[in-house]
């Protein structure tokens, strides 16, 4: 009972990183005129959108213990296939066309973890290369234009951040009030006595392996709203980001704890940093290595706290 | 026993996926495979693969290839500003004995002594689009005084808006040699005009899209009262308009920019965008070409030279020149580039 | 036909003896050896892996550290009066850093090792960057670095120091009780420490001497390209941990082969070889690292079922 209580309790976790991202954006909304402004908002949930709606998948599957490296591959890959069709005038159809390949690239993330038992990191890791590889080969180099900004319902104004807050949402309701959700805090604290419990582990790995691809989709169809193109080489390198999001959030690595929350402070703290970059007018390439700083920061203030 | 079916059938079944990767041909020029030895093959490096810039260039290598009877390829890494990328790609090139590398190099330093060494090795070595001067190349062609083109871009977004206020500058890579001296001709035209100032800092979008985006984003922030911006890279324009108008402030805010109409033309349309300054990469990678497969014939490009479909060149000190071209919403359905 | 080098052993003869047949030129000694060369950076960062990941962990900072240490060798030679010597020890140095900085985060703090590397990968890269300065993304090396640049690129140094680091680890992990203990850990860090190992400092240990070898990769790098560039080692730690993996050393810790990963990049390098003179992009040998990689997995576990079996 005491268990459960601090388990499901949110509020010691979250606080210190959130007292740093309220930190952060007051020293720049009074160091710089345009931080705190509507249109920053705007930018900032731009800046965000794509990442953190990958975050939230990803939070479900590093909570199970697992890991899925090959997010952005699928997101180039998906929204490749499903953005042709988007070009060529069948709006509808391409979206869908696009969520459901992201959702069968997760599934077969989760094929091969579950089934095949191969460890996560191995297997995102090689579904990156081959995703990744056939959205270049696939797209011929060439570069999806939106001529008629077919996608600008969900690339204008608020939108994006919208979007984002709304998958936060259904996450954080996935996980705390259905059983399902429950669950998978169950198989990442230890998968056996979830078993034992008549948890069946194997559906509900490959579904949050699955729901990690259709969100990597849905962020890629964002991106292609936001700017009315897309190449393959777009989301180079952001399954990083994602991760180091979800880790500055607090979630651990090695499973069965987690919080969306944290995410998504997490979202905000990277997406913060490198807004303010530009406003202060740094190099944004300092940012980078304030950001990794700042992974390491919250993780160790995080273990030290548990001291 | 079963170790070993399991082991031989997976050494199977992995030659098998490697011969069907291997026998693919795919309409990209990135992955044409190497024609049988006697054909003269000619490959550009680009700085990337994947922008619609690098696609024009493409089919200009695509012209000559088909006009002039050899194998012309088109490759580059994948992401933008891949300095190291780019150079494993030349030593393959290298490797492969092809007859001549054209590059645009990301960096100009870094080339050196892989062109060194291309050289060394009896491949001619020429740049186009951006040079490298201090390496062995044979030659650089362009479509534009690199510096020149800057301060006629400054010239024509000055007239814009109205000869006074704070500019932006918006380029690719920061390595790239045409964009910093097309940012030093921007800079040079703005000393002309003494009520126009920089507002910094320059945003380098690394060709990508997005970053262009979401930079100008952030300097419209930091520059709630930005006249204008200067873009030198194609990817500019584009990202630069779509932030403009996220903004609100299409038609505030001028653009002008080294970019290609088709993706522009709705921007230049609605006015987001003022005007274009450019050349057609097709028509200049097919010169490149061109010229490269001439020298190979022992032939060198002369001054006054007319070159059918392209024009007048100028050759000055290894740099060879054609004409370049104004875009504006007047005329940019002429291009199909 | 039980040991865990069996399967990436076989798929590197079925390989080689598959692109001899398809690729004219595949066998001249010139471009072997630059393939050699190129690659041998890799081997010297795999031999570190082997051992971090044989210790339960990982680390994917080492791409990131062997831009830092290439740039900060550029930096040393062009803007200080250091020679080549020192210039080339300080950039391995700096590489040691990282690596303690590492291993401090993960042996002292327990932090997971794949939270703080991520946290050093980035930090290394945008120091990078940072260092070589605003608006200059290479340096090229000066005079005074030609002993190194001639080391690199003509001489067999860089190949014959990636065989002496892989016998070297080799040894040290079959026949050294450090060797021993570092796989112990991997395989049960609790059980490790209450049989008096030392974990804390082993894991240090292996941290610190990855970083290093990783300086001592972005050092021959930027020997190798006569520029440091901040881009230098991007992407190495994929290429490098899917070599490992490949080799037969398992992610989970406990069992690892030095002599597994090396073949792991020797494949790695006759893919690229391979399709590299076949005219065939990056992209293909991308696909077919992942495929192979998944592969060799599939096999190791095929393989570890069978021994089972045998055993019941």
């Amino acid at each position: 009972m005491l268990k459960r209580m601090v388990f499901h309790s949110k509020v010691p976790k979250e606080i210190p990183i959130f007292l740093f991202l309220v930190g952060l954006c007051t020293l720049l909304a009074l160091t710089t005129r345009a931080f705190a402004s509507a249109s920053n908002l705007k930018v900032l949930g731009t800046d965000a959108a794509a990442i953190g709606i990958m975050a939230v998948g990803m939070t479900m599957v590093i909570i199970t213990g697992g890991i899925d490296l090959s997010v952005a591959a699928v997101l180039a890959f998906a929204t490749l296939i499903g953005g042709r069709t988007i070009a060529n005038g069948n709006v509808f159809l391409g979206f869908v066309v696009t969520l459901i390949v992201g959702t069968a690239c997760g599934a077969l993330n989760g094929g091969l973890v579950t089934i095949a038992g191969v460890p996560p990191i191995i297997a995102t890791l090689g579904t990156l290369y081959i995703l990744q590889a056939a959205a270049t080969l696939l797209s011929g180099g060439q570069c999806i234009i939106l001529e008629r900004n077919e996608l600008g319902f969900i690339g204008n104004g608020f939108v994006p951040l919208v979007i984002m807050l709304s998958t936060f949402a259904t996450g954080y309701l996935a996980l705390r009030l259905t059983r399902p959700g429950r669950h998978i805090y169950a198989i990442g604290g230890n998968e056996e006595a979830a078993r034992l419990a008549g948890i069946n582990a194997q559906r509900l790995k490959l579904g949050v392996y699955a729901a990690s691809g259709v969100l990597a989709s849905l962020a890629g169809l964002v991106m292609m709203g936001i700017s009315s193109t897309f190449q393959a080489n777009d989301a180079l390198g952001y399954e990083l980001a994602v991760i180091a999001a979800v880790v500055i959030g607090g979630t651990s690595i090695t499973g069965g704890q987690g919080s969306i929350i944290g995410t998504l402070i997490g979202v905000g703290i990277s997406t913060v940093l490198r807004n303010g970059a530009i406003l202060v007018g740094l190099d944004a390439r300092w940012a980078q290595a304030i950001i990794g700083a700042a992974i390491f920061l919250a993780v160790a203030a995080d273990k030290l706290r548990k001291r | 026993m079963r170790a070993k079916l399991w082991l031989f059938a997976a050494a199977v079944a992995t030659l098998l996926a490697l011969a069907g990767c291997a026998g693919k041909q795919t309409t990209s020029g990135s992955a044409v495979r190497q024609q049988p030895a006697k054909k003269r093959t000619i490959v550009f490096v680009f700085k990337l693969v994947g922008i619609p810039y690098a696609n024009a260039c493409e089919r200009g290598a695509k012209m000559a290839a088909k006009e002039l009877g050899i194998n012309v390829e088109f490759l580059g890494p994948a992401k933008g500003g891949d300095i190291t990328g780019q150079i494993n790609i030349i030593e393959s090139q290298i490797s492969r004995g092809v007859d001549a590398i054209i590059i645009s190099p990301n960096d100009p330093n870094s080339v050196k002594p892989v062109i060194a060494k291309a050289m060394s090795r009896g491949i001619k070595v020429f740049t186009w689009d951006s040079d490298a001067p201090e390496t062995q190349r044979i030659f650089y062609v362009v479509a534009a005084d690199d510096v020149g083109i800057g301060t006629d871009i400054m010239d024509a977004l000055a007239k814009d808006i109205g000869f006074k206020g704070k500019v932006g500058i918006m380029s690719g890579g920061q390595g790239a040699l045409n964009l910093n001296q097309h940012i030093e001709g921007v800079k040079i035209g703005m000393k002309k005009y003494p009520k126009i100032q920089f507002a910094g800092p320059i945003i380098y979008n690394n060709d990508q899209p997005q970053q262009a985006q979401s930079g100008v984003a952030g300097l419209l922030q930091r520059h709630p009262d930005l006249a204008g911006i200067a873009c030198v890279n194609s990817p500019g324009p584009p990202g630069a308009a779509r932030a403009v108008k996220a903004a609100g402030k299409a038609g505030k805010v001028k653009i002008w920019g080294l970019s290609l109409p088709s993706e522009n033309r709705q921007y230049l349309k609605d006015g987001t965008v003022n005007g274009l300054i450019l050349w057609d990469p097709v028509k200049l990678t097919y010169l490149a070409a061109k010229l490269a497969n001439d020298y190979l014939d022992g032939k060198k490009p002369v001054d006054g030279m007319v070159v059918k479909g392209i024009g007048k060149l100028t050759v000055k000190d290894d740099v060879v020149k054609m004409p370049g071209l104004v875009i504006t919403k007047d005329n940019v359905d002429q291009f199909d580039f | 036909m039980n040991r865990r080098e069996t399967p990436v052993a076989v798929l590197l003869a079925a390989l080689t003896i598959y692109f001899s047949l398809r690729v004219p030129g595949f066998w001249d000694g010139q471009g072997l050896m630059d393939c050699a060369r190129q690659y041998a950076s890799f081997a010297i960062l795999a031999v570190g892996l082997t051992l971090v990941i044989g210790s339960g962990g990982i680390d994917i900072s080492v791409g990131s550290v062997v831009g830092l240490s290439a740039v900060a060798l550029g930096v040393l030679l062009t803007r200080s009066e250091a020679g080549l010597v020192v210039a080339c020890l300080s950039s391995i140095a700096v590489g040691s850093l990282f690596g303690l900085a590492n291993g401090l985060g993960i042996a002292m703090l327990g932090l997971q090792p794949v939270v703080v590397t991520l946290s050093t990968m980035a930090a290394a890269r945008g120091l990078a960057y940072v260092l070589a300065g605003q608006g200059i993304s290479s340096i090229s090396l000066p005079a005074k670095a030609e002993p190194l640049q001639t080391a690199a690129y003509i001489s067999p140094a860089p190949i014959i120091l990636a065989l002496t680091i892989t016998i070297l680890g080799s040894v040290v992990l079959t026949r050294t009780v450090l060797g021993r203990s570092i796989l112990a850990i991997g395989a049960n860090e609790k059980a490790a420490l209450l049989s008096g190992i030392r974990v804390r400092r082993i894991k240090l240990t292996v941290y610190v001497l990855t970083g290093a070898f990783a300086g001592l990769a972005g050092v021959i790098t930027a020997g190798l390209m006569s520029t440091a560039t901040t881009d230098a080692g991007l992407g190495y730690e994929f290429e490098a941990i899917t070599a490992v993996l490949m080799g037969g050393t398992s992610i989970l810790g406990g069992e690892a082969t030095v002599v597994g990963s090396v073949l792991g990049v020797a494949t790695a390098a006759i893919l690229n070889r391979g399709f590299g003179l076949l005219g065939l992009s990056d992209h293909w040998r991308m696909m077919c690292l992942g495929l192979i990689l998944i592969i060799s997995v599939l096999l190791d576990r095929a393989r570890k079922s069978i021994v089972e079996e045998g055993v019941r």
